[in-house]
C-alpha cells in the first residue's frame, strides 16, 4: 500500500500540487479580484476590461433596479437632487425671459405677425420671438479633454483673430477646478462651472463624460442653442469610440468628425431654425375650413361689388363728362341706379349731336338703360352755331362755314353765284350769328363766265337804249326806254357778285349839232342827271350811278344811228379784287 | 490641431524662477496675476525635435507651494510631464521639489519627470553641490538653467517633449 502511496506520489504530485494551487487561487480570487481589475484598469487592457465589463454590469444594474430599488434610489439620490433642482432653475429662467418678452410684444403689430408665424409654423410663441429677437454669434468652440484639459478641437468665428487654443483650454479647465475646489464640491461632484457672464459675452461649458465643450457667444444665445451643443457633444460621444486616443493619434476621422459637428456657423443657423416636431400641435383645420370658406366667400363677394361698384361710378362720371364736353348740350342732373339705369337731364340744342352716340362703345360690366331728358335750347356755342349755319344755308361741298368765338361767321371757297347771293342775304340770319365774313367766297369759274357774259350782252343792250330830250329839253318823256335801262342796269348789278367784278353805270347825256359848246355843256350835264334821278326814283342805288365825263363811251356805230339829244347808261365793269 | 499635445505641470518651491523660465520658453498668454488668483497659469508651446518631430506642451504652472493641496492634486490631473525646478541657491528649494515629486507620483505613477536647477547664472552661490547633482541624475534628467540667460532652458524642455513622445 505504501508502494502505491510512493508510486502515486510520484505519477500524480505534480497534478495534485497544481489543483492545490488552484484551488487556493480559487478561494483567494474575491480578496485578489479588486487588485486584478485595479491593475487592467491602468494597464493597457483597460479598454478591453472596459468592453468584457460592460454587459454584465449593465445586467446587473438592471437587476438592482428591478430588486432593490431603494438602494439604487439612495445611492441616486445625491444626484437626483442638483440635476433637478438645475432643471427647474433653467426652465423657470427661460420662462421669466419668454414671459416678459412675451408680454413686451403681444400688443404690438411686430406682436401679432410674430403670433400669426407661431400658430402656422406650431412652434411656441416664445420661440417665435426669441428667434426674432435675439441676435447671437458663436466666436470660439472648445472640445477639451475632460482630464487633461488639453483641446480636442477649436473652432472660431472667421473674422476673429488666432489664440492659444491649449493655454485657453488649460485655463478654463483649471478654473473650473478651482471654482469646484473654492464650492467645496470635490473633484467628483456633479457641479461645475457650466456658463459666465462678462458684459456682452457669454461663457458656456457642457460636460461630457470624456470631454467638455466650451463655448465662447456673443449676444444672447436662442434657448435651442445650448440644445444644439449639448447633442452635438452626444453625437461626439455615441459616434467615436474613443474621440481621445483617436485625436491623439492624429485620426482624420476624428478631426473631420469634430469639425463636422462643431461648425459655429451651422450650430448658429440650427438653433434658429423652426423646428419641425414630427407631430405638431394638433389644428382643427376641418373646422377652420368649415368657418373659413364662408367668410372667404364673403370677402370675395366683397371685393367683387366694391370693384364693380367703383367700374359703375366710373361709368357714370365718364358718361356725363362725355355729355359735358359734348357742344350743345348742358346737363344739370345725372342720376343712376347700380346696374339698372342712368337718367341724364338737361338742355340740348337741336343742331348738337345725337344723344344716342353717347351709348357707344358700350363700358364693360353690367348692362343698364341709359335714357335722356334734355329740354330743346338754343345753343350760341361756335360748333352748334356752325352746324346751324350749315343746315339753313345748305352750303355746297366747295364751301367751308365756320363760326368764331366772336360769334362772326365766314363762308369760304367758291360756290355758284345764286348760292353766293342767297347765302349773303340769309347768312346774317342764322341764330348766333353776330357778323358774316365772305370775303373768301368766290363764285366758281362757269358761273363767273356766264355772269360776266351776261353783263357783256347787258352793257350792249344799254348802249342802244336812248331817253330821248325834245329840242333844248332837259325832261324826257319815255318810259319804256327807262323801263327797259333800269331793268338791265338792276339785272348787272345783281351779276357783279357772280361774275367777281365791280359794276357801276356810267351815265351820259348828249345834245344835238345845233348851239355852241357854252349852251350845249350845260344842257348834257342836265339831261344825265335827269336820267340818274329817274333811275334813282327807279329803286337802283345812287352810288353805283356816276356821270360820264364824255361821250367816249358812247360806241361810234350807236352815235351814228341813234339821235344825239338824248341821255343813256353803259356798265362800268372793273376786276372786284382790284378795289382802290 | 497640428501637433499631438501633452499636459506638463511645472511644480516648485516659491521663488525659484518657475515663472522667469515659462516667459523664458513660452508666449506667455495669461497675466501673473492668475498664479495668485487661481494658483495656476497655463500656456502652450509646440516643441519641435531635432529628429523632425513636435511636440506641443500644454504647461502649467503651477503657483510654488511646499506640498501639493487638493487642488494642485486636482490641476495635476491628467499631466503626462512634470517640470520640476528648484533653485541652485537653495537647497531647501531641492528637498521640496523632490517631496513634491514624490506626492506627484502618487498620484501620477507613469508621469515623466525633468529637474531643472535654476539661477545658473549664480552658480559661484550655489548651495547643491556637484555631488548631489551627480547623484540626481541617476534617478531622473537634471538640468542646470537660468531663466536670466535662458542656458539650458530649451534643452530642459527638449528633453521633457523627447520622453513624452510615443
Amino acid at each position: 500500500m505504501a508502494e502505491f502511496e510512493r508510486l502515486r506520489a510520484l505519477l500524480l504530485d505534480p497534478e495534485r500540487q497544481r489543483l492545490d494551487a488552484l484551488e487556493a487561487a480559487r478561494d483567494g480570487l474575491p480578496q485578489a479580484l479588486p487588485a486584478a481589475l485595479e491593475a487592467a484598469a491602468r494597464g493597457a487592457d483597460a479598454e478591453r476590461l472596459a468592453r468584457a465589463l460592460a454587459e454584465p454590469v449593465a445586467g446587473a444594474l438592471g437587476s438592482a433596479v428591478r430588486e432593490q430599488r431603494q438602494t439604487i434610489v439612495d445611492a441616486l439620490f445625491p444626484i437626483i437632487g442638483p440635476a433637478i433642482r438645475k432643471a427647474i432653475a433653467e426652465a423657470l429662467r427661460d420662462f421669466t425671459e419668454g414671459f416678459n418678452r412675451a408680454l413686451e410684444s403681444s400688443l404690438t403689430p411686430r406682436g401679432l405677425r410674430w403670433r400669426l408665424e407661431a400658430w402656422r409654423s406650431g412652434l411656441p410663441y416664445a420661440q417665435v420671438v426669441l428667434r426674432h429677437t435675439l441676435r447671437c454669434r458663436i466666436d470660439h468652440l472648445f472640445l477639451i479633454e475632460r482630464e487633461t484639459g488639453l483641446v480636442l478641437h477649436h473652432a472660431a468665428a472667421p473674422d476673429l483673430p488666432d489664440l492659444d487654443a491649449d493655454a485657453i483650454a488649460g485655463m478654463l479647465t483649471a478654473i473650473g477646478d478651482f471654482v469646484r475646489d473654492s464650492l467645496r464640491l470635490g473633484g467628483g461632484a456633479a457641479g461645475s462651472l457650466a456658463s459666465a457672464t462678462v458684459g456682452e459675452h457669454l461663457l458656456w461649458v457642457i460636460e461630457g463624460p470624456r470631454a467638455n465643450l466650451a463655448a465662447f457667444l456673443r449676444g444672447v444665445p436662442p434657448p435651442a442653442l445650448h440644445a444644439q451643443l449639448e447633442q452635438a457633444l452626444e453625437r461626439l460621444h455615441a459616434e467615436l469610440d474613443n474621440p481621445l486616443q483617436g485625436l491623439q493619434a492624429g485620426a482624420a476621422d476624428a478631426g473631420a468628425a469634430f469639425a463636422a459637428a462643431l461648425d459655429p456657423g451651422a450650430l448658429e443657423r440650427a438653433a434658429v431654425q423652426p423646428e419641425r416636431p414630427g407631430r405638431g400641435p394638433s389644428r382643427p383645420w376641418p373646422l377652420l375650413l368649415a368657418l373659413l370658406l364662408p367668410l372667404l366667400l364673403v370677402l370675395v363677394w366683397a371685393a367683387w361689388r366694391g370693384r364693380e361698384a367703383q367700374r359703375w361710378q366710373a361709368r357714370v362720371q365718364s358718361l356725363g363728362e362725355r355729355v359735358r364736353a359734348t357742344p350743345g348740350y348742358l346737363l344739370t342732373a345725372v342720376e343712376d341706379i347700380p346696374c339698372r339705369e342712368i337718367v341724364l337731364r338737361g338742355a340740348r340744342d337741336p343742331d348738337a349731336p345725337p344723344p344716342e352716340g353717347f351709348l357707344a362703345p358700350r363700358p364693360p360690366g353690367c348692362e343698364a338703360a341709359v335714357r335722356f331728358e334734355f329740354q330743346p335750347v338754343l345753343s350760341l356755342a361756335p360748333a352748334i352755331v356752325a352746324a346751324r349755319a350749315r343746315r339753313l344755308l345748305a352750303p355746297p361741298p366747295r364751301v367751308v362755314v365756320e363760326v368764331d368765338a366772336a360769334a362772326r361767321l365766314s363762308l369760304r371757297g367758291a360756290a355758284p353765284a345764286a348760292w353766293i347771293a342767297a347765302a349773303r342775304a340769309q347768312a346774317a340770319w342764322v341764330p348766333g350769328v353776330s357778323s358774316v365774313d365772305d370775303a373768301d367766297l368766290h363764285a366758281s369759274d362757269a358761273a363767273r363766265g356766264a355772269a360776266r357774259a351776261e353783263l357783256a350782252r347787258l352793257d350792249g343792250e344799254l348802249a342802244g337804249l336812248r331817253v330821248a330830250f325834245a329840242p333844248g329839253g332837259t325832261g324826257a318823256d319815255d318810259s319804256a326806254a327807262l323801263v327797259a335801262i333800269a331793268e338791265r342796269l338792276r339785272r348787272a348789278l345783281a351779276l357783279a357778285g357772280p361774275a367777281g367784278l365791280q359794276v357801276r353805270a356810267a351815265i351820259h347825256g348828249g345834245n344835238d349839232a345845233s348851239g355852241n359848246e357854252a349852251v350845249n355843256a350845260p344842257l348834257r350835264r342836265a339831261r344825265a342827271e335827269w336820267l340818274r334821278a329817274a333811275l334813282v326814283q327807279a329803286g337802283l342805288p345812287a352810288e353805283a350811278l356816276q356821270f360820264a365825263t364824255d361821250d367816249a363811251l358812247v360806241p361810234p356805230t350807236a352815235a351814228a344811228t341813234l339821235p344825239q339829244r338824248s341821255a343813256h347808261v353803259r356798265l362800268i365793269l372793273e376786276d372786284a379784287d382790284a378795289k382802290p | 490641431m497640428t501637433a499631438t499635445a501633452r499636459k506638463v505641470c511645472m511644480l516648485g518651491d516659491f521663488g525659484v524662477g518657475k515663472s522667469s523660465l515659462v516667459a523664458r520658453f513660452l508666449r506667455n498668454t495669461f497675466d501673473e496675476k492668475y498664479l495668485t488668483t487661481v494658483g495656476v497659469k497655463v500656456d502652450s508651446r509646440e516643441v519641435a525635435l531635432d529628429d523632425g518631430r513636435s511636440l506641443k506642451l500644454v504647461l502649467w504652472d503651477i503657483a510654488g507651494k511646499n506640498a501639493l493641496d487638493a487642488l494642485n492634486q486636482n490641476y495635476l490631473r491628467g499631466a503626462t510631464g512634470l517640470l520640476l525646478v528648484a533653485d541652485g541657491t537653495r537647497e531647501a528649494t531641492l528637498r521640496t521639489v523632490l517631496g513634491l515629486l514624490m506626492q506627484a507620483r502618487s498620484l501620477l505613477p507613469e508621469v515623466r519627470a525633468v529637474l531643472l536647477l535654476n539661477k545658473l547664472d549664480l552658480v559661484e552661490r550655489w548651495e547643491v553641490a556637484p555631488s548631489t547633482v551627480a547623484e540626481l541624475r541617476h534617478a531622473l534628467p537634471v538640468f542646470e538653467t537660468s531663466a536670466r540667460t535662458g542656458d539650458g532652458v530649451e534643452p530642459a524642455f527638449a528633453e521633457l517633449a523627447r520622453s513624452l513622445l510615443p
